[in-house]
């Protein structure tokens, strides 16, 4: 702490600064700073510290302290990896509208189609673990091994049937740009955990499978009306790995730190004239942003990684950018109680030529996300770590382009899709909800994004009813007027 | 709502508890007269009318609260609200019940009253609950000013703000010192620093007088207008690409050239709002008045692949709608989308009448912006053209116009001898025997049945086709390469595998045992525009021959090369074609591949080569029985080939090329253009679907009833009626609004600080008497922006000092009452310009295209939909352009403005926000920009005359904040500089290091350590709290 900082300067600031019915500027950095621990190593579930956000206290008892959300963007394809469709395979090549009625719209892609014919998976399934969950791994081997450890649902629904408004009501609960993030939404509740580190980060891949596809873009880790510093902050993948992180050439070192203590006297000076409590707001952002400087680099260094901790994320893991990097990161902001870490790998959306892409999409995902899942294992940190991976939709039962004996594709289909979870608080080992034999409509059990939702909330020890803020006169929530929390799931 | 017995007994037994409670705990203080606005409505709203309110669909209660006739209805023997008589009113005894089945507000509904809150209600109603219309929907009366010795009747907004001062019992603070005001103004009025010469007459003899002499300056300045509009911008939600997946870049810059133009002109607000809305459609509307209208075209536009063109219609014109609203009205439209507003009198149906004012310009919702119809092209009103381009240009017109008049003469004579020597001289041509084919790259490259090659492959790049023929025993003259449509490829050209169908040829040559062909010649049938035929042998393997264009279709294309001698085939010979793909886009490989030879003497052109089929069929027709489309096919293509016309116009294109080198160029912009006749129907869309529209009721356009004044309740008839309705005298809402907005600006809050609600869950103004006095000026003015900024900037309250104190802090820690004068910090708009300002980097153009200035590598490319999409550093002056004018694209938004809060530009934003992160740290410290502005600081006071350090210090920390330091801060800014002068003397690859950064040249003859120490220093003051706050 910077010696300027009296004892009572620190009690102004505070007194002030929670005392404020303003937007709360601040006020979580702030809390961060003062009169908490810091932790090194991730606490045992028992121990989740109290909320240090707008919530005081939990609203039910946490199971999770993070979580670390793998976003395949694009929609992976549900038919050749989590649910096996042999109707598909048997009866190739007829029209979907002879087994069902097809009322679900159809994007403007497949809409001119004069047919609608069935395609069958080309890859193999097979019963796993002692639960016996039948999954595509063929593509993805080492997650099928994972069986007995995930939760799979196979019932998810969502309302879009386009990249853009799918992946943003994923993200925020709406399919409209304009509302918080869901990693937004649980820094303004819960607050920090750490405090050198942002509390919401998310990262980039693309994929290898599909190299040119759909772009994603900043507001979906955004703020939406909450106010700017709750909005997730982008590891890059070139350059300094938070914006403006490293020092200027020639203000390095002891330059800076001069710079910095000339700085705080400077603005103390200020502070002793004007009272204005934002201006020692000014001063400890400083300083957190220097202690900034050395825990990203130092979080980014993977020399202190066992080699066969290197080895099990797979061969990309020291190229910055892709999948397997972000995912050994992913662990290590885990560690450091980073509260929630988002992966976003890029390249699902095989509408042609499916067999020449999806391929390389699981490649690129299948051993890194083991790893991942492993290494949280083996540290303890499964416990208290929801891990999610899916994507923002599904995909047709039916094909799109050329379907013959080398290739097929396949469109959006919102109404049903699969997506899996593990980690604090998840039944493991489960498969949770089934679709009709082409895929086309939910039979049991179906879990809305909103759910979903709730669902994460809840074992975060959030009710999402309370979760709630005031803007444009209306009381806004992540799960609007909906949602309701899966307790079938729940361990 | 039916009571049963057993309810009774329960309230009867409630009331007794609660009146003893009531009146131990607080007994109502009977001098105190509640006010219905502003404390109990507010009350109602919030915690009530989420299950009583308006939307009455959508509740479980018949029970309504929201109206004065709702509250004291008769319920049935019983009513909510009995004026006077506390113990007879049920809401009384609901919200005091310790019955969780009977208090109110529920349990589960997470809503409670505070103690405090039921007291309010209590004394309400035993004062006989006097009623009153939401404040903000009744038209504003002109209160008087308070006079009087206590308040300072020399200027209004004073008066009020010294009354409700003396109410707290505090008064105003002294003036802020002139330098610090002079500041003040300057920032909240231009968002720069007081020019200097400004400074020095000002400081000379800062007097009132002086001061609005100085404020007539800057409010006279462009600067000002920049200023407003970026404001403005941030509401209409301008940006320079389109938003949703590609983020195309659409070009509506000209809409915000027009919006400097008329700040800068000081167009009436009425005005002004007039044309943005409905400019297109005032009785012969000029070019400028059509461009205003773009504010409503400044909305996202899908043009993701497989979006539905009906979806993105009604959420273009939602959008239209909520942007209007809270502009405007400054209501939360959005909320009547899926059911009747909770809170305020907006229905659902309500809503959709609004919508029906926007819903008829005959826009398709999907598609890139630069093509979302209805479009114009226009020059920026910014433009100011040299006569002599001017000049040019008109002329070259003239010669196209004169073409064009004599065209029928020649297309006639063209035609008909075209058609007596027609013949089909395609029979000299055959198709070429393959001998082997390979492909380099990914893909597939097979030889089907009819002697074509197909190429199949996603997101392939840089591909070779080598293709080998069989020509044994000819003498050949010329070779055609032939694209032929197929299905399986992209609307609209269907020529490759790309997304549009289109491809590039990069690369082509030929070889005879493995010695290049030599070529006399290459022709296209079809050739895009940048993109000619020659392309492809020109060596350049970037280059190519492309075939894109409007209104392409599925048809082929050919390209025949004519060799400089013939060519003679024996049987040993190889005769080898290779066909390259490079360039910057994926797939655009020929898929259908043909090749043609021929051996005719001249290797001559077929007469019908590039024609097309429909234009041939027309041809072959006898003239008079050729059909109007025959003739226009004919006349289309001849305008591709005609000579003169041709001519004339490459003659335009070179001076508009010349154009766009001085950045004049003319571009299409997004605008509104109401459709004749019948207007397009609206319906309510049930849950706001844009595909459950409830056909049975089309809805009239219509404004909320509640918003319509009694003298001129008639429902405006078209978008052209509304906008005048937003500005009518009576309207309640706009001039509110607009000059809380105003007051944002200079004070950093509103008086409502809701700036996008006024509705009944908006603020209550802190001083609803001088806002109402502010709109009513407003108005009376004759919607004079200049001048109430100017009525703002002069007040007591504005130029009082900012220092405020631990009382202060405690009793009104946001300032509401102004006790002291503003403090906040900048926004990065206003950061980045002063820093650039100060070091003399500032390049004051006004308008044009957005520039893109320094930013962190790999933003863009991590979004894009494409690899390789970079985001490409400007030059010159344009890295020093304020920051208005950077480019807003709104996947990726400049993250400097939005790490300071700035909206990204989606949706309308009206209101300001603040935070203060370590991330606003990271960019003060480290961007390039603030070190480089340092740099020409310290450079700028490197070079004056000074006799001492001291004062050079004191000179760029006056050049960084329009104000002399104190000795205190200069002495720390000595000992900072000596502590540089020392560090880079021992270090001075780091000077070095320090003073490269940034594009811009440094004077060398400056020595390297003192250079660098400045320029640490000057980075210093570029980081003070005291730099990036408005004090």
């Amino acid at each position: 702490m910077n010696p300027l900082f009296t004892d009572h300067q620190l009690h102004f600031t505070r007194r002030r600064f929670f005392g404020r019915s303003a937007s709360g500027v601040g006020v979580a950095a702030l809390a961060s700073l003062l009169g908490r621990d810091r932790t090194s190593v991730a606490a045992p579930a028992s121990e989740i510290p109290r909320p240090t956000g707008v919530m005081k206290a939990y609203h039910v008892p946490p199971r999770a302290k993070r979580v670390i959300y793998l976003f395949q963007s694009g929609a992976p394809s549900q038919q050749e990896l989590f649910d096996y469709k042999p109707l598909l395979q048997q009866n190739e090549n007829k029209d979907l509208r002879d087994y069902v009625d097809m009322n679900q719209r159809v994007t403007g892609m497949t809409a001119g189609q004069k047919t609608f014919p069935l395609a069958g998976t080309r890859y193999k399934f097979d019963k796993h673990g002692e639960c016996g969950m039948e999954l595509g791994s063929e593509l993805l081997p080492r997650i099928a091994s994972l069986a007995d450890d995930i939760c799979l649902i196979r019932s998810m629904h969502t309302e879009a049937i386009n990249h853009d408004p799918a992946m943003t009501f994923f993200q925020t609960g709406n399919q409209l740009a304009g509302r918080p993030s869901l990693g937004s939404w649980l820094h303004y509740g819960l607050g920090t955990l750490n405090d050198n580190l942002p509390t919401f980060i998310t990262m980039v891949s693309r994929g290898t499978g599909r190299p040119n596809c759909q772009p994603l873009y900043d507001r979906l880790w955004g703020s939406g009306f909450l106010p700017s510093s709750y909005a997730g902050v982008k590891l890059m993948s070139v350059g300094d790995p938070v914006l403006y992180l490293s020092n200027p050439e020639g203000l390095d070192g002891p330059a800076r730190r001069r710079m910095l203590d000339d700085l705080a006297k400077l603005n103390q000076a200020k502070l002793d004239e004007f009272a204005d409590p934002e201006i020692s707001t000014r001063i400890q952002q400083y300083e957190l942003a220097y202690r900034m400087q050395t825990s990203v680099p130092e979080l980014t260094e993977f020399s202190d990684e066992p080699q066969h901790v290197l080895d099990s994320y797979g061969p990309d893991v020291l190229k910055r950018g892709t999948y397997a990097y972000n995912c050994l990161l992913a662990r290590r902001l885990a560690e450091r109680d980073v509260r929630f870490v988002q992966l976003f790998h890029m390249g699902w959306d095989q509408h042609v030529t499916l067999p020449k892409q999806l391929p390389g999409q699981c490649r690129d995902t299948d051993q890194p996300t083991w790893a991942l899942i492993n290494d949280l294992k083996q540290r303890g940190m499964l416990d208290d770590t929801l891990v999610v991976w899916g994507g923002e939709f599904g995909r047709t039962s039916y094909c799109q382009g050329p379907l013959n004996a080398d290739t097929y594709g396949r469109d959006h289909h919102p109404r049903c899709f699969s997506l899996w979870m593990t980690g604090a608080g998840i039944r493991r080992g489960l498969t949770y909800g089934a679709t009709d034999e082409v895929c086309y409509n939910i039979t049991e059990n179906p879990v809305h994004v909103h759910d979903l939702h709730a669902t994460m909330l809840h074992l975060l020890g959030i009710d999402h009813e309370q979760l709630t803020y005031r803007f444009q006169g209306r009381y806004f929530r992540l799960t609007d007027v909906h949602g309701k929390v899966v307790n079938d799931i729940l361990a | 709502m039916l009571r049963s017995l057993a309810v009774t007994w329960v309230v009867v037994a409630a009331v007794s508890s609660v009146t003893t409670t009531v009146a131990a705990a607080e007994p109502v203080e009977e001098t105190e007269t509640i006010d219905f606005s502003t404390q109990v409505q507010p009350i109602l709203s919030d915690r009530c009318f989420h299950c009583h309110g308006p939307d009455a669909d959508n509740q479980d209660s018949a029970f309504r609260a929201d109206t004065k006739e709702n509250l004291f209805a008769d319920l049935g023997g019983y009513s909510a609200i009995v004026p006077g008589d506390l113990a007879a009113s049920e809401l009384h005894l609901r919200i005091h019940s310790s019955d969780p089945d009977m208090v109110m507000p529920p349990p589960d509904s997470k809503r409670a009253l505070s103690a405090e809150d039921k007291r309010i209600l209590d004394a309400w109603i035993t004062q006989g609950a006097p009623y009153a219309e939401h404040w903000a929907f009744v038209p504003p009366q002109r209160p008087q000013p308070p006079t009087g010795v206590m308040y300072d009747s020399h200027h209004p907004i004073d008066a009020f703000v010294a009354r409700r001062l003396q109410r707290e019992g505090l008064a105003m603070s002294p003036p802020a010192d002139p330098a610090t005001m002079l500041r003040r103004a300057s920032l909240t009025l231009t968002g720069l620093l007081p020019p200097p010469d400004l400074q020095q007459r000002y400081l000379a003899s800062p007097t009132d007088a002086a001061y609005e002499a100085a404020v007539d300056e800057l409010l006279r300045s462009m600067a000002y207008a920049e200023r407003q509009s970026l404001r403005w911008l941030d509401a209409s939600r301008y940006a320079d690409t389109d938003g949703y997946q590609n983020d195309n870049e659409r070009t509506n810059w000209p809409y915000r050239d027009w919006v400097t133009q008329a700040f800068h002109d000081n167009m009436p607000f009425d005005q002004f709002t007039i044309e943005q809305i409905a400019g297109d459609m005032l009785p012969g509307a000029t070019e400028s008045q059509r461009l205003a209208s773009a504010f409503n075209r400044n909305h996202r536009q899908n043009g993701e692949a497989g979006a539905l063109a009906d979806e993105f219609f009604v959420e273009n014109v939602i959008d239209r709608v909520e942007t209007t609203a809270a502009v405007w009205l400054g209501l939360t439209a959005g909320c009547a989308r899926c059911h009747d507003h909770k809170y305020d009198p907006l229905s659902q149906r309500e809503f959709y009448q609004l919508y029906a004012y926007f819903n008829n310009i005959g826009e398709r919702g999907v598609g890139g912006g630069v093509s979302a119809n209805p479009t114009m092209k226009t020059y920026s009103p910014l433009v100011k053209m040299p006569a002599e381009l001017a000049a040019s240009l008109r002329a070259t017109e003239e010669s196209i116009a004169e073409a064009r008049q004599s065209l029928d003469e020649r297309l006639n004579e063209w035609a008909h001898s075209l058609a007596a020597g027609l013949t089909d001289e395609l029979d000299d041509w055959t198709i070429a025997d393959i001998r082997s084919h390979e492909l380099d790259g990914a893909g597939r490259f097979d030889q089907i049945d009819d002697l074509t090659l197909l190429y199949t492959g996603s997101g392939s790049r840089d591909v070779t086709y080598r293709v080998g023929i069989n020509a044994a025993g000819q003498t050949l003259t010329a070779l055609m390469i032939e694209a032929l449509p197929d299905g399986r490829f992209a609307m609209p050209r269907q020529l490759a595998p790309s997304s549009n169908g289109n491809f590039v040829l990069t690369d082509f040559s030929l070889t005879l045992n493995g010695a290049a062909v030599k070529i006399a010649s290459i022709a296209a049938s079809f050739e895009q525009d940048n993109y000619p035929v020659k392309n492809a042998i020109d060596g350049d393997l970037k280059s190519g021959w492309a075939v894109f264009g409007s209104g392409v279709k599925a048809e082929p294309v050919q390209a025949v090369v004519k060799f400089a001698e013939p060519l003679v085939v024996t049987k040993s010979d190889k005769l080898d074609v290779k066909l390259f793909f490079g360039g910057d886009f994926p797939s655009h490989s020929i898929g259908k591949l043909r090749l043609k030879l021929t051996q005719a003497v001249d290797g001559s052109l077929p007469t019908t080569f590039g024609l097309g089929d429909q234009v041939l069929a027309a041809i072959r027709k006898p003239a008079e029985s050729r059909s109007d489309n025959d003739r226009n096919q004919i006349r289309s293509h001849y305008e591709t080939i005609d000579a003169s016309l041709l001519a004339a116009m490459a003659a335009k294109k070179s001076v508009e090329s010349e154009l766009v080198k001085r950045g004049l160029q003319q571009v299409t912009v997004m605008v509104m253009q109401e459709q004749e006749g019948e207007p397009a129907a609206a319906y309510l869309l049930q849950r706001g679907a844009y595909d459950a529209p409830d056909t049975s009721a089309p809805l009239p356009r219509g404004v909320p009833a509640a918003l319509l004044s009694g003298e001129s309740n008639r429902q405006p008839q078209d978008r052209l009626e509304l906008a005048r309705w937003l500005v009518a005298a009576d309207n309640p809402l706009t001039a509110r609004v607009t000059v809380n907005r105003m007051w944002q600006d200079h004070f950093g809050v509103g008086l409502v600080k809701t700036t996008e609600d006024f509705g009944l869950q908006g603020e209550v103004p802190v001083h609803p008497e001088l806002l109402d006095w502010l709109a009513s000026a407003f108005v009376r003015s004759g919607w004079d922006v200049r001048a109430m900024h100017r009525l703002i900037v002069t007040s007591k309250a504005y130029r009082q000092s900012s220092k405020a104190n631990d009382e202060l802090n405690t009793l009104d820690p946001e300032n509401r009452l102004l006790a002291r004068g503003p403090r906040y910090r900048a926004d990065g708009f206003v950061i980045r310009d002063i820093a650039l300002q100060s070091s003399g980097l500032l390049a004051t153009k006004v308008g044009g295209r957005s520039v893109k200035p320094y930013q962190p590598d790999g933003l863009w490319s991590v979004v894009a939909a494409n690899l390789g999409t970079e985001y490409t550093l400007d030059s010159g002056d344009d890295l020093y352009r304020k920051s208005m004018y950077t480019y807003w694209k709104r996947a990726v938004n400049p993250p400097r403005q939005t790490i300071f809060d700035a909206g990204g530009r989606e949706v309308c934003n009206v209101r300001v926000r603040r935070t203060n992160t370590p991330l606003q740290s990271l960019v003060l410290m480290n961007d390039p920009t603030f070190i480089e502005a340092a740099r020409h600081l310290a450079e700028r006071a490197l070079k004056e005359v000074h006799q001492h350090d001291r004062d050079r210090l004191a000179s760029m920390y006056r050049h960084a904040l329009a104000r002399s330091p104190s000795d205190t801060v200069l002495d720390v800014l000595e000992a900072n500089a000596a502590f540089f002068g020392t560090y880079y003397a021992s270090e001075p690859e780091q000077a070095a290091g320090l003073l490269k950064i940034g594009e811009s040249s440094r004077d060398e003859s400056l020595d390297v350590t003192r250079h660098a120490a400045m320029t640490a220093t000057a980075h210093l003051i570029m980081n003070l709290d005291e730099f990036i706050c408005i004090e």
